[in-house]
């Protein structure tokens, strides 16, 4: 192997005479480097009711066709010279929410290159920020935004793009199977009025500790999922805010209530705390993002799958925040999601949301309360070619310590 | 009837053979036997000890096996608050102890890691946790039984194929047994007949069970082996031919064993639902499950072709791939020497077996000796099929002897590897050449 490695140090002049040697069979064209492929995605496509009830006491409706959310993401992965080891990229595209602020039909949500092994994992990109510790049973990204994303206090865009995606580099390290510890840096967009993008540096920092045991591991009554994170945002100077630093503390549980694996309970609730610093108002979202500020966001999930197949879900949620400098202001949401299933990844989905703001919330938002409906369908995919790298959350490896991740089998 | 048609089978078969007085066939002494079986591995050679007595009775007078299966009693999946989780059962249709004299095995099927070549490890299920199963030596018309305790998750079964065992032991799921459960203890009981090279491997999920890895070689032996008559042969080996999709095999057992978790929770809630297994009492009931609803598993798998695709990249003769092959599969000989080797395809593709240097009989195909033996040097050994062999030390040397179907004298695509052994001289003292392993040509 390391006779391979040293062939390919040679670089352009010896792929050059390979390209022109094509029936040569040379160590440099090592038949196993084939990447393993992924294309995945999803169309929302859903219609949209929505009657709000603005600061000033008047009535708004609206209705529209909402394709935002829908995505699409290519995965490559190969495996490393160092058995065990092995490399990933992505690549993801998105339709943005309809109710953006920022004029892009659709953008690049991730473009990331990683390396990992049985026990660890780096990743460095645009990707996924680690702002949240679960992923509750909605439609679309942003519809708890609010309640469950620790917000960009860098952008006066309330946009996913700056709010859930973002660049950083992240290691993560299980010391046992189901015990994770994590750390990154991260660079959240920078945007201030006007909408432009400011510098790509890093500008936060996280930490986190998570134990997951995933139902098809085991199926029991107990504890699935817990996990803490610690924040950190160097925010900067935006919308006439000063540069100052924003820490948050996440918790999150997540239980199974029975185990029964064909009517599959499951209830789940995280937090947030800041502590905050001083703002004038909450009318911006980079001075939401900095002010003192508590959410807790739950979820009562239940799946029919007789015949282990699952035929629909449902979710009943609620979720509450808190701006304790401002009066204690703060906003409630109910709502409840409905997935029926047609088919592999085909599903009817309907989703019913009512959000009250308090009157400081209201003034600062623009309305006092709001009823949001959407009906609509998911076409999901997930196609995996040459399959070849094998999980790392695996069950072989998760429980057996075998055939976990590694190329062609090849475990450490 | 039986007896008598087997009978007159035998008679038929032996006089195509060339006449070779009882005497003169070379005893198989214990020695020769260590010998032989050293290279079928440790279970090989513990069974066989155990299992190398000849039979004191006449075929004639050995009770018939009896059919006496509870009828209409059925599966016992279809049965509500039961569990089969730990059971222990014994199937009717055999002779009870005190009426036969049984030579009793235990085994298991276990989860383990299996290394096919270093540095290459893959997960497979596998009998007493070894690649391939062990070997049963056996003499023709001993009454076996085989108790087989399940310590993995999945449900499994044993097919001993080639042997006309009670259809009760066939092994074959729902059609004549339930599976094995985990943590099930299940016996089989039959009569070890005809002789010949036979095999046994799992018929519950056969692709991905049978290849990885639940097979392992059954041999019946006989004193009146025409074989061994018209070829004294001393030395006999076991090459049991593999295919391994080490992508699929890992996918596959992560993935079942992932809904296994679930299965098997239903099943230990006493709660089974036969339909989440793919279960059906008949025919009707199965289009009746469609009508309601149910969406059987092979609609996602035509969703999905590539998933469904066998695409092995790793070939092994007993459990290892070259040079590998030089632990197990090493086969030697010396000059002047009869040696037997019985080909067993315990995959899902075709091996076409090359013996460089010499021309071999083939002397029998699915454990039955032909009419008349073949001279080759290539012989065909298709899924199913066991071949023996007969190679006669007139050419001293080192040979190759590779599957030259050459894909799949390959290890992951590279060249060479996979199915190839070497038949290496003893004797031959102060050699030219030395061989030596290239892996990368």
């Amino acid at each position: 192997m390391s006779k391979i490695k040293t062939h390919l140090k040679i670089g352009g002049a010896l792929v050059l005479s390979l390209l022109v040697q094509r029936g040569a069979f040379a160590l440099e064209l090592d038949p196993a480097i084939f990447p393993e492929f992924t294309i995945g995605g999803r169309a929302v496509a859903t219609v949209n009711a929505e009657a709000m009830e603005t600061a000033g006491g008047g009535d708004e409706q609206d209705a529209k066709l909402d394709i935002g959310d829908s995505s699409l993401l290519l995965g490559f992965s190969k495996y490393l010279f160092k058995p065990g080891q092995y490399a990933y990229a992505g690549l993801g595209l998105r339709v943005a929410e309809e109710q953006r602020d920022i004029a892009q039909g659709m953008f690049l949500s991730q473009a990331y290159a990683g390396i990992g092994g049985p026990r660890y994992d780096l990743v460095m990109g645009r990707h996924r920020l680690p702002n949240t510790l679960l992923h509750f049973p909605v439609l679309r990204e942003d519809d708890l935004l609010d309640f469950s994303v620790v917000a960009n206090a860098s952008s006066v865009s309330s946009a996913e793009e700056d709010q859930v995606f973002g660049n950083l580099v992240q290691a993560a390290w299980w010391w046992r199977p189901a015990w994770k510890f994590d750390a990154a840096l991260t660079g959240r967009a920078e945007r201030d009025v006007g909408g432009a993008l400011g510098a790509q540096d890093f500008n936060g920092a996280s930490i986190g500790l998570a134990y997951q045991l995933p139902t098809a591991f085991k199926v029991a009554r107990g504890l699935r999922y817990a996990a803490v994170r610690i924040d950190q945002q160097n925010a900067r100077a935006v919308a006439g805010l000063d540069n100052v630093a924003v820490s948050s503390l996440l918790a999150a549980l997540s239980y199974h209530l029975n185990d029964d694996p064909e009517s599959d309970w499951a209830a789940d609730v995280q937090a947030i705390v800041r502590s905050g610093v001083d703002v004038a108002s909450l009318t911006n979202p980079a001075a939401r993002a900095r002010a003192a500020f508590t959410s807790v966001t739950a979820a009562l999930r239940y799946a029919h799958r007789p015949q282990l197949q699952t035929r629909w879900r449902a979710a009943l949620l609620a979720a509450w925040q808190n701006y304790g400098d401002f009066n204690e202001a703060n906003a409630l949401l109910a709502g409840a999601s409905y997935v029926y299933r047609l088919g592999s990844g085909v599903d009817v989905a309907a989703q019913y949301f009512y959000r009250r703001n308090d009157d400081v919330l209201a003034a600062a938002l623009g309305y006092q309360s709001d009823h949001r409906v959407q009906v609509g369908l998911v076409f999901a995919f997930d196609m995996i070619f040459n399959e070849s790298v094998a999980e790392r959350g695996g069950l072989l490896d998760f429980e057996h310590h075998m055939g976990g991740s590694g190329p062609a089998g090849l475990g450490e | 009837m039986r007896i008598a048609r087997l009978d007159r089978l035998d008679a038929a078969r032996c006089a195509a053979w060339p006449a070779a007085p009882r005497d003169d066939a070379p005893a198989y002494t214990r020695r020769d036997f260590l010998r032989g079986a050293a290279v079928l591995g440790g279970g090989a050679i513990a069974a066989g000890l155990a299992m190398r007595v000849s039979s004191a009775e006449p075929l004639a007078t050995m009770p018939v096996p009896r059919h006496d299966h509870a009828g209409g009693q059925g599966s016992m999946v279809f049965q509500s608050g039961h569990t089969m989780r730990g059971a222990r059962t014994m199937p009717p249709g055999a002779p009870a102890d005190d009426q036969v004299t049984y030579r009793e095995f235990d085994m298991t099927f276990e989860l383990v890691e299996h290394e096919v070549l270093p540095g290459v490890r893959f997960p497979v299920f596998a009998f007493n946790g070894q690649v391939p199963g062990p070997v049963f030596r056996v003499q023709e018309n001993d009454w076996i039984k085989v108790n087989i305790t399940n310590k993995t998750e999945e449900m499994h079964t044993i097919h001993w194929h080639g042997v006309d065992v009670i259809y009760t032991m066939d092994g074959v799921p729902m059609s004549n047994q339930d599976p094995v459960h985990p943590e099930e203890v299940f016996t089989y009981r039959f009569q070890a007949r005809p002789a010949g090279t036979r095999f046994y491997h799992c018929h519950w999920g056969t692709p991905l069970h049978m290849m990885s890895a639940l097979h392992g070689a059954f041999i019946i032996d006989s004193p009146d082996d025409p074989i061994r008559r018209a070829f004294p042969y001393t030395r006999d080996y076991v090459l049991m031919l593999e295919a391994f999709d080490v992508n699929m095999t890992r996918q596959g057992i992560d993935d079942l064993l992932s809904g296994m978790k679930q299965v098997n929770q239903l099943i230990a809630r006493r709660r089974p639902s036969h339909l989440a297994h793919g279960f059906f009492r008949n025919y009707q009931e199965f289009l009746k499950a469609i009508d309601a609803g149910w969406r059987p598993p092979y609609l996602a798998g035509m969703a999905n072709p590539a998933a469904a695709e066998i695409r092995p990249n790793f070939f092994a003769i007993n459990g290892k791939s070259f040079p590998a092959t030089m632990e197990h599969g090493h086969i030697k000989i010396r000059s002047g020497e009869y040696i037997r080797i019985r080909l067993i395809n315990g995959g899902v593709f075709d091996h076409h077996m090359h013996l460089h240097g010499h021309q071999f009989w083939k002397v029998a195909e699915d454990g039955n000796p032909l009419p008349q033996p073949l001279r080759l040097n290539t012989v065909p050994v298709t899924p199913g099929k066991t071949v023996d062999i007969i190679v006669f030390g007139d050419n001293p040397g080192f040979w190759d002897f590779h599957d030259h179907k050459e894909s799949q004298s390959r290890n992951n695509g590279v060249y060479p590897g996979g199915m190839i052994t070497m038949l290496e001289y003893e004797d031959m003292g102060e050699v030219p050449y030395v061989p030596s392993i290239s892996i990368n040509q």
